[in-house]
Order: C-alpha cells, then structure tokens, then sequence
C-alpha cells in the first residue's frame, strides 16, 4: 500500500473519460490531480483500465508514489482545493 | 484474503440519500451533496441516516467486499449489508463448541475482560490518571457471571475516573435515552463501535451471532458486543475526551427531547471525523516492522481470535504496546 499523486495531461476529447477512471479509485484534488492509497492491485488495475483510454502518442499520465501521506506537505495559493471527506 | 488496508477510511453518511452506479463509479447522491465515493479510499460504509442502494451499487460493493452497515437516524444499530457466501462451516462449528463448553468459554471470557481492563487502564494513564482501584480488580471466577461481575465493576471505576478526567462532577453513564451532551457523546461514538466490531468479526469470518463474554440471544449479535467493548475505551473514550478538551462543540450540535439529548446533524458529523482521526492513527509495531492503524487492531483482535478457535494458537487479550 503505497500514497500516490496521480496528474494527468490528456487530449481534451479523453479527459472526461480518464477523470471518470480515476474518481473510482482516488480522492480528487483540483482538475487534473488525484491522491491516495492504492495497493499493488489496484494500481495495477487503474493502469490497465487507464491503458485501454488513452492515445500513447500523445496522453500522459504521471503517478508519483510515496510510502504514506504523512511526508506530503503542501500549500496553495488561491483557492483551496477539495479535500478528502469521508464524513457526508 | 485481501491484504489489510490500515491507511483506509470508513464513510459515514449522516444525510438522507442514494448510492448508485453511474459509469462504472460509486454515487452518493443526498440532500446536501452530490459525489463520486473513490471505492479504493474507503473499507466499510456506515449509514447513520436513510441511504438506499440501487442493485448496481450493491454489485459494486460486494465486488469490492466492502461491508454496509445501516443504522436509525439516532444511532441505534440496524443490521448490514455484507457480501459473504464463503463457506465458513469448520470455523462456526469450533466456534460454537468453544462457547458451549464452559471451560473453553470461560476462558475467552476471561482474556476478552482482561483486554477490556488492558485498554481503560492505558488510555486513563495517558490522562494523567493513576488507575489503582481499576488495576486492583483481578479478572478471576468460576463462571462467565462472575466474569461479567468483574467487567461491570471495572466499567463503574472507569466512569468514575472518566468523569474526573473531563472535570465534570459526579459523571453518570446513561443511556436509553442519554441524559446530557457526554453522554450523548458516548452512546453514538458507542453504536458505530459496535458496527466496527461488526464488520471486524464478518472479515475474520468469524459468526457474529455468537459471542463469548456476552451471552448469545436473539436481539444483538454478540461477538460484535465482545469486540467492541475492547476497544471502547480506545476509540470511543479517547475521541469523546479529545472532543471536550478542544471544546468545539456548540449547544446546537446537540438536540433535546425531554430529558433525552441526541446529536444534531452536525453533532454527529463533529464526532464521526474526531473518530475517524483516532481510528486513522497509526503506531509501530515491531514484530511486522511496520505501523498499524487503530481501526486495524479491531480486525488483528478478531483475526487472532479466529486462530484461537481453530487451535493454531492461544488467544492472549489485547494489550496497548506503546505509550
């Protein structure tokens, strides 16, 4: 189980489709950023799913993986971003 | 078995709403929000208010194995949904015996008492407190009465000590209904923990029906009695203590009937993430060189359990290591 920072930079005609994976398996932060937890699994599931969307020749998508949350510190500038609430 | 997630979070719903499938993603849409659930984050969902699941939802947590446990809107604890079809006959069937036979019973008994005191007694000295009367009860009888003797006179000393902890004179535990604020505090934080220990005993593959400290019947399940009661003093105590001492609460997160106090919406929405920092907290531990989370000690108790009823180990009760 490792912390990931996932951004994305995909032509405009597949980034609903990638957001649309990714918001199954990680908290959205701002538009084309998401974070958390993945096990080796599911990584290896969201890539593979990710995978059959994307155009290789001109999508990417970077994972930033990290042993926990707790080494992340961030600040922002403007307006906040979305947080992660797990209490609706 | 999948791996244990100790870096995941429970979702607690406190608005009515509905769960539902849309593109191949978990739904919630409710009276106040609308959002996608990332199924990866989160391992059991509570329902602490009126939350229907559409079929595709259902498939898509039972996919996932990840358990529903529905509550009423004041807390009291309904029932769950759990996707569970494995066979689990052997360990049932152990399971039974070690509580028909009155000394493999009293024995649990006795280790699931001696965790209760393990754990009242380590979260009071992390207050400052010096628990000799509780330390002085011996968990010792001839039978699980007399057990459950010991365990209601640790639960009188604890409050006792609880009450002086959060400065408040003569603290009296009530409840059905909970006459003021703390205990208000204490019966909500008190039901989710029991649901917890719900879930914990379902993903042990344990038979929630039958518990060994409290007696089977036909109203609760008390496996999820036993567990819970463990780690009360950790999970419930802990959060309501920190809750008071940071003193964000208002006298509207509370709401009065007569002489019963509830929590209002956002009452509970205050004590459900205070808990959720507690269960989220992690400590190491040394013999996996890794950190393990709050909420997993519940699932590691239930687990070591289990292997106890199937005779690949002794069951010892739950101590905290660290301090």
């Amino acid at each position: 189980m490792r912390y990931y920072i996932v951004v994305y930079d995909v032509n405009e005609k597949r980034v609903v489709k990638v957001h649309r994976v990714l918001r199954a398996y990680l908290q959205w932060r701002q538009r084309s950023v998401f974070e958390g937890y993945l096990s080796d699994d599911e990584l290896a599931e969201l890539i593979r799913k990710l995978d059959s969307i994307i155009n290789e020749s001109e999508d990417s998508v970077v994972f930033y993986s990290l042993p926990n949350d707790k080494i992340v510190r961030s600040f922002h500038i403007g307006a906040p971003p979305d947080r992660f609430e797990n209490v609706l | 078995m999948k791996r244990a997630s100790a870096m995941k979070y429970p979702l607690f719903i406190t608005q009515h709403g509905e769960l539902r499938r849309e593109s191949n993603a978990l739904i919630f849409s409710g009276e106040l929000v609308k959002r996608p659930i990332p199924l990866a984050q989160i391992n059991e969902i509570h329902c602490l208010a009126r939350v229907s699941l559409t079929s595709g939802a259902i498939d898509l947590l039972s996919e996932k194995g990840i358990p529903v446990h529905f509550y009423t809107t004041r807390g009291d604890y309904k029932g769950p949904f759990i996707n569970d079809a494995s066979p689990r006959g052997k360990l049932h069937l152990s399971q039974a015996e070690h509580y028909l036979n009155p000394e493999k019973r009293l024995y649990l008994a006795k280790e699931i008492v001696e965790g209760i005191q393990n754990t009242m007694a380590f979260v009071l000295s992390r207050w400052g407190v010096n628990p000799v009367k509780l330390n002085s009860v011996t968990v010792d009888g001839e039978s699980v009465e007399e057990i459950m003797g010991k365990e209601a006179e640790l639960w009188s000393h604890f409050y006792r000590y609880f009450g002086e902890a959060i400065e408040v004179d003569d603290f009296r535990r009530t409840r059905r209904p909970p006459e003021d604020e703390v205990n208000a505090l204490i019966s909500y934080a008190n039901a989710v923990t029991y649901g917890l220990a719900f879930s914990s005993s379902v993903k042990a593959g344990l038979d929630p029906s039958i518990g060994f400290l409290h007696a089977v019947n036909d109203r609760r399940h008390s496996l999820p009695l036993d567990l819970a009661d463990i780690f009360k003093p950790l999970y419930v105590f802990s959060t309501v203590k920190a809750m008071l001492k940071t003193n964000g609460l208002k006298s509207s997160d509370f709401s009065k009937k007569g002489k019963a106090v509830y929590l209002s919406r956002e009452g509970k929405r205050k004590l459900l993430s205070a808990l959720t920092d507690t269960l989220r907290r992690t400590v190491y531990y040394k013999p996996w060189k890794r950190s393990m989370s709050y909420r997993f000690m519940m699932d590691y108790e239930a687990r070591r359990l289990k292997r106890h009823l199937l005779g690949r180990g002794k069951y010892k009760a739950f101590r905290p290591w660290w301090r």
